[in-house]
């Protein structure tokens, strides 16, 4: 039997061990031609294969502007350190309603849209974008696979915070991803469970350097944590993901305010005003996300954070009134009502905003207070899926049901 | 002997069953689960659904189970449902009422049959769909059963054991295609877990009993049974 002294000394072996093993891995050097190492080919196939079910998913933002946005402060960061490397970086959003973002080995940065939808200003989005990209470079995936290789109980402890949260069943969920669900068994975890202590310690450290390298605002930037932190406390709420964690998220907190104490907080561009309009349709793509998980608050916020962007949004005064008559039902529907009408004298063809109205008469069996909002959808989306249907509301009860 | 061995079965199903639902329905772990389970406060779902309509039970493609097993399950459910004080529509009800909606939607696209859905059909058929369950059947919400391969620690004393199994889920929608409930941490494990945690090779005879199947009926729906009966479990 060994003594306690023994067991220390063992202890103590093993992990170097394991930390030599881990610090053979090196950076991704700009210039150099970029060499997988050969137990790092299961995390590219993963990557390759998490970004194609994404695509063909339907998992994605289609919001083209929004992605030119995203891949534009990518390249900020990254500047030219890709150059020779035979690698690209870009970033995915990701219609997912929980506050999300994570690096594959293959350059695939992902953020969700829910987390886009709470972060105020560009500089903190280049924060978390930063912290990505430095576990990307640093190839912490590949680390921490050895990592856990060496040391069962932390592979385990990682795995066991996945969460099966996802919504997603035949014809009537939206359809929406749950990030962390998607990675479960792909050797892809640790990218959204969280790395061990030093290694994001280590991409907080770089990701802080490029941040305020490529001129954003560092104590804005570092105040993402904290501000995530606060949101999460509001809504009382953890979400299935390390950025959801609170003490993830204090330790992050913790360890930028030390760097941007050794950096002395300098300012810089904070990009409040190119954010918020990048993000617009994100709000309302997320909104309809939380609404499907029954997610208020974060629905609210963005909401609100619409339309003070823009008062006259038609889109936004039809999702108020949608909200009125999801929530409060029948005691609110004049004043749904009210907002659907908004919407239609700001856009008098919106074409969600008049079905809305011509369905709710008709369910209360007001036909002809629904008929007029029906002619005009009809007449505003003459190639809709649902035209039949919707021109058979027209026809008197007897004649559409014997169709 | 066939006899007595299907009984040792129905013994052994039963507290296999009752040593991973047990192990979910703690009195301590009870608030915990329910959160979990509602999407929004059980109060308030007790105060919105009073009319619920019951899906066809949705299985993997590659999962065998006869349409007899599924209809015993889907009839069970109802009745379960129903023991609550619910109102409740059976499948036989919903299903030609959805599906003369997507009859629709499908024809406006060419040959029936031969379309391939796009987001934007499913969107209207949700929409249209639900539409028309809420102004026919007055329906406050629906509730989608289905079997589905759970990733997921389903040992009660070793949560670091990692396994998939095919596990009973349901799930209850507002007519507006919210989530209100999905029995995620009550999950039922078909597959078979004995006592010391091990795996057992069930699948030949899955659902094979219509006691069996309905003990996955009942228990399924414990949590959501639980909001007009909480002590009572099966």
């Amino acid at each position: 039997m060994l003594r306690p002294g023994a067991w220390a000394v063992l202890g103590a072996s093993l992990l170097v061990g394991t930390l030599g093993c881990v610090s053979a891995v090196s950076s991704i050097e700009p210039g150099a031609r970029f060499e997988r190492e050969p137990d790092e080919a299961g995390l590219w196939q993963a990557a390759e294969r998490l970004e194609r079910d994404l695509e063909e998913g339907g998992g994605l933002s289609s919001d083209v502007a929004l992605a030119t946005y995203l891949d534009g402060v990518a390249a900020r960061l990254i500047g030219t350190d890709l150059a020779g490397t035979g690698l690209t970086l870009r970033v995915r959003a990701v219609r997912d309603p929980y506050r999300s973002a994570f690096a594959t080995a293959n350059g695939a940065l992902y953020v969700s849209t829910g987390l886009l939808a709470s972060l105020e200003n560009e500089a903190q989005l280049a924060s978390v974008l930063g912290h990505e990209i430095a576990h990307f470079t640093e190839r912490h995936l590949l680390r921490q696979k050895r990592i856990d290789a060496s040391s069962e109980q932390v592979a385990k402890a990682g795995r066991t915070l996945l969460t099966a949260a996802g919504a997603g069943i035949g014809m009537l969920a939206l359809p929406l991803v749950i990030l962390g669900d998607l990675v479960v068994g792909t050797g892809l975890e640790a990218a959204t469970t969280g790395y061990s202590r030093d290694l994001e310690r280590e991409a907080d450290r770089i990701g802080f350097q490029r941040l305020a390298g490529a001129g954003y605002d560092a104590p804005e930037g570092a105040r993402v944590f904290t501000h995530l932190r606060e949101e999460l406390v509001a809504e009382g709420a953890e979400e299935p993901f390390f950025l959801g964690s609170h003490p993830r998220l204090a330790e992050r907190e913790a360890s930028y305010a030390e760097l941007l104490q050794a950096h002395g907080g300098a300012e810089g561009d904070v990009g409040q005003d190119r954010y918020a309009e990048a993000i617009q349709s994100v709000l309302l793509e997320n909104l309809r996300l939380d609404l499907a998980l029954a997610r208020r608050a974060p629905a609210h916020a963005a909401l609100e954070r619409h339309l003070s962007h823009d008062p006259s949004s038609a889109e936004g005064w039809y999702w108020r009134g949608e909200l009125t008559r999801r929530e409060r039902g029948g005691a609110a529907l004049e004043e749904a009502v009210r907002h659907y009408l908004r919407a239609l004298e700001l856009a008098p063809t919106h074409k969600e905003a008049l079905l809305a109205l011509g369905l709710l008469y008709r369910e209360q069996g007001r036909d002809g207070a629904a008929r007029p909002y029906f002619t005009r959808y009809l007449a505003a989306d003459p190639g809709g899926v649902d035209r039949e249907l919707v021109a058979s509301y027209l026809e008197p009860e007897g004649h559409a049901r014997s169709r | 002997m066939r006899a007595r061995a299907e009984a040792r079965w129905l013994a052994m199903s039963a507290s296999c069953l009752w040593l991973v639902a047990g192990s979910a329905v703690g009195a301590e772990d009870r608030a915990a689960e329910e959160k979990l389970c509602f999407s929004i406060p059980r109060q308030e779902f007790l105060e919105r659904v009073s009319r619920l309509g019951v899906f066809r039970l949705e299985v993997p493609p590659r999962m065998k189970l006869s349409l007899d097993a599924q209809s015993d399950m889907e009839r069970w459910i109802v009745s379960e449902l129903v023991s609550t004080g619910l109102q409740v529509e059976s499948p036989s009800a919903i299903e030609p009422i959805w599906q003369g909606v997507e009859r629709r939607i499908r024809s406006r696209r060419g040959a029936a049959g031969s379309v391939e859905w796009t987001e934007e059909m499913y969107a209207a058929l949700r929409l249209h769909g639900s539409h028309e369950l809420r102004r026919r059947l007055r329906l406050d919400a629906l509730l989608v059963p289905s079997i589905e391969v759970i990733p997921g620690p389903f040992h009660p004393r070793k949560p670091d054991q990692r396994a998939a199994a095919l596990c009973l889920v349901s799930r209850v929608f507002d007519m507006d295609g919210t989530l209100l409930y999905r029995n995620d941490s009550c999950r039922l494990v078909i597959e078979k877990i004995d006592a010391e945690g091990i795996r057992m090779r069930a699948s030949a005879r899955m659902l094979g009993s219509a006691l069996e199947r309905r003990y996955l009926a009942a228990a399924s729906l414990h949590v959501l049974r639980g909001v007009a009966a909480p002590d009572r479990m099966d």
